[in-house]
């Protein structure tokens, strides 16, 4: 899953940025508005972090000029702004959700989880396919209810497909959302990554459309 | 409460006082004048009655005087009956106080008293006719049968004479045609009473007090006779009397409409200020916005309550600011105070390496130590609110501005900005360590805003009494709109680069409640791309 965080102090961004990608997500962060708006029509995102005090565009206008777009990706605001006059702002642009600074790191986890979940019409956290058990909020992975040791990339894609499941999720999709736009991909660790989970999980679990990508059926 | 009730008493009060005396007065004079004038044409009339019976007195030779009434008097009676509502009487005198002639019916006291006397005397008479004497002659009755005797001399020891009788008979006659003869001992009675009340003194006067009271009038007729006219005044009283009454019910009449017609005014010019008192009392901290309508407040009160709110316009305006100043503290705070969160979570999440922990240990005291900073600032500011008042020292501007511009230096060659100075030597009374604080915080802006390479003018002349610091920058500029703005609370113009710079907004706004408090300006003259120059004005020695 790959997040954008919308945050001009640099401080706090890449706080948040390296929480996320212990997370296993990839994540990138846009300085101001405009950066921000930008990446955020680009529709690579699973999830959007948005700030409301930034620089060249405010977050509000962000938002509604995504909507407006027609981007249905989450956004969540994180914001200093704590009244309940900014909430209801907020959310009526469009906002899926609204956390205020200082906030516990662990608790906007949870909520990206949660979004996310639901941006994929998965409700439960908990995803079981044949024998395999997914916790998507511990990352714990069983087959036949013994636990399986994941990287976390290994772990990102799993899930990527796992949500969504009996859905075909093309190799660009795949680097897309598995990766920032710091980290260099080789061609070949999608691929890769497939063998090691089909090895650890059984051949079944993911299927290959050649030329197109791969699905959990 | 307890205030207007007092005023409305006190105007009321006094204005009834004042109406009370007005209305008073005025009363008075209208009664007085009723009476005067009432009592002005009874003596008129009957100065005429009296000039006409006295025209009618004539005196022949020998101490004969005689006496005719005339029809003529008719008009003269009618005169005074008309004004008096009674019927006058007169009585005539010749010059030796004999009774002339007599009208009308006499005053009640003239005939009271002295009948019962003569009662008496009657009563003696018959018990002993021969040895009394009953016209008070000095000689008795003779032949005891209850008449007047002819006497050979009477009291004064004058001898009677053919003329006496005559008069005698006369006055008889007169006499009994006048009283109607029925009573003929009172007619006589009176008659001798009236011979010794001959009156000396001429001119008005009031007989009698009280309820029973007759206006009379003497003059005088040839050779010393007199006539007496006089009226009963009872009914003119009477009538006087009501007219007083009338004019006093009228006069209370008005004063009560008056004092209703105050009260109702007073009323009108105090409810205003009750609503205005009403409407000020309810504007509290939880409800500035409201105002006093002065749309039907008139002129006076209308200034007044348009002052109030011009005072309650500024307190909302003071609060807003207020709080607006909080909430963008705390706001400012917040952030730094995220990032000591994050940190500190993400470092405690799992174990770390030592240099990852150096490293949220590092960025959280960076956070922490802008937290401190903008505290200070906060402080400042708010101390600077409370108290104004600046400690009194010679401070000397060029050695201020030489070490800031020393210690700004390093910053500044960073990114390869030339500060240059050009200070004279001037010298200003105030606080040394605000004025180095405001002035750090200019020149430091000078340096952040910046482009690279570019370059710094300070300085400081004197001029017309004045000490003037100059500080230029070849910086982005602040756009036309904003630059008011600058100096206010947590204002930035481009959020971006100055919260990575570490701005807080408060620079400015710092510098110029200094510059206020030591009774100075500062001025910003900006030209975006081009740069901005900030020139401060203090007052200096001579």
């Amino acid at each position: 899953m790959r997040v954008l965080v919308v945050e001009d102090e640099p401080d706090l961004a890449a706080a948040i940025r390296l929480a996320l990608s212990e997370e296993g997500f990839a994540c990138d962060v846009a300085e101001d508005g405009e950066i921000g708006l930008h990446q955020g029509r680009s529709g690579v995102y699973d999830l959007i972090v948005l700030d409301l005090m930034l620089p060249r565009v405010n977050g509000l206008t962000v938002l509604e000029r995504l909507r407006a777009a027609g981007a249905a990706t989450p956004v969540l605001i994180l914001t200093a702004r704590d009244t309940t006059v900014d909430k209801v702002a907020g959310l009526d642009a469009g906002a899926d959700d609204y956390l205020t600074k200082p906030f516990e790191l662990e608790e906007l986890l949870a909520r990206i989880r949660a979004l996310i979940r639901r941006a994929h019409d998965r409700p439960s956290p908990i995803i079981q396919i044949e024998n395999v058990r997914i916790d998507t909020a511990s990352h714990e992975v069983d087959l036949d209810n013994e636990p399986v040791p994941l990287t976390a990339k290994e772990y990102a894609l799993l899930e990527l497909l796992a949500m969504n499941q009996g859905r075909l999720v093309t190799r660009t999709i795949i680097y897309e959302r598995l990766y920032d736009e710091t980290e260099n991909t080789f061609s070949n660790s999608v691929d890769v990554h497939i063998a090691n989970l089909r090895k650890k999980l059984g051949r079944a679990l993911i299927q290959t459309r050649r030329g197109e990508g791969y699905l959990i059926p | 409460m307890p205030m207007k009730r007092s005023i409305r008493l006190t105007l009321l009060g006094w204005y009834a006082l004042i109406l009370t005396a007005v209305i008073g007065a005025l009363g008075g004079v209208l009664v007085t004048q009723q009476r005067d004038a009432a009592m002005d044409s009874i003596d008129g009339q009957l100065d005429a009655l009296a000039a006409s019976v006295a025209t009618a007195v004539e005196w022949e030779e020998e101490d004969w005087y005689e006496f005719e009434p005339r029809e003529t008097f008719a008009a003269e009676i009618a005169g005074v009956a008309a004004i008096a509502s009674e019927m006058p009487y007169y009585v005539v005198w010749d010059g030796e106080g004999e009774v002339l002639g007599l009208y009308g019916s006499l005053p009640e006291d003239w005939r009271r008293l002295e009948r019962a006397e003569t009662d008496d005397a009657v009563r003696k008479d018959n018990d002993n006719d021969e040895n009394d004497d009953d016209d008070g002659d000095g000689n008795g009755d003779g032949d005891g049968d209850g008449e007047h005797e002819h006497e050979e001399e009477d009291g004064a020891g004058r001898e009677r004479t053919a003329l006496d009788e005559h008069r005698h008979d006369r006055r008889r006659a007169h006499r009994d045609d006048l009283e109607g003869g029925d009573d003929d001992r009172e007619g006589r009675d009176v008659w001798e009473l009236l011979t010794d009340k001959r009156p000396e003194r001429l001119g008005a006067r009031t007989r009698g007090a009280g309820d029973g009271q007759w206006r009379e009038v003497v003059v005088a007729g040839p050779r010393g006779s007199r006539v007496l006219v006089g009226v009963d005044t009872s009914a003119v009283r009477a009538r006087i009397e009501s007219g007083v009454m009338t004019t006093s019910g009228a006069c209370l009449l008005a004063l009560l409409v008056a004092l209703a017609g105050g009260w109702f005014l007073v009323s009108r010019v105090l409810r205003p200020i009750e609503r205005i008192t009403q409407t000020a009392a309810g504007i509290s901290e939880h409800n500035l916005s409201e105002r006093i309508d002065v749309a039907h407040t008139e002129s006076e009160l209308g200034r007044l309550a348009a002052t109030l709110n011009g005072t309650f316009e500024q307190l909302e305006r003071a609060f807003v600011r207020q709080v607006r100043f909080t909430a963008d503290a705390s706001h400012e705070l917040r952030t730094p105070l995220s990032v000591v969160i994050a940190h500190g979570e993400l470092a405690l999440r799992k174990d770390r390496r030592p240099e990852e922990y150096r490293d949220a240990l590092a960025v959280m005291l960076r956070s922490a130590r802008r937290m401190s900073d903008l505290v200070e600032r906060l402080l400042m500011l708010s101390r600077g609110d409370a108290d104004s008042s600046i400690a009194r020292e010679p401070v000397a501007l060029d050695r201020v501005l030489g070490d800031i511009a020393r210690d700004l230096g390093p910053l500044a060659g960073e990114r390869d900005i030339k500060l240059a100075t050009d200070l004279e030597p001037v010298t200003v009374i105030g606080e040394s360590g605000l004025l180095t604080a405001a002035l750090t915080n200019i020149v430091s802006n000078a340096v952040r805003y910046n482009r690279d390479g570019g370059r710094i003018d300070v300085l400081l002349k004197r001029r017309d009494g004045l000490a003037v610091v100059t500080i230029s920058d070849t910086g982005a500029g602040i756009p036309a709109e904003a630059q008011a703005a600058v100096f206010e609370r947590f204002y930035r113009v481009d959020t971006a680069r100055s919260r990575a710079a570490g701005g807080s907004g408060l620079g400015l706004a710092i510098a110029r409640q200094i510059i206020d408090g030591h009774a100075g300006t500062i001025a910003l003259q900006s030209v975006v791309g081009s740069g901005t120059t900030v020139t401060i004005e203090l007052p200096c020695t001579a």
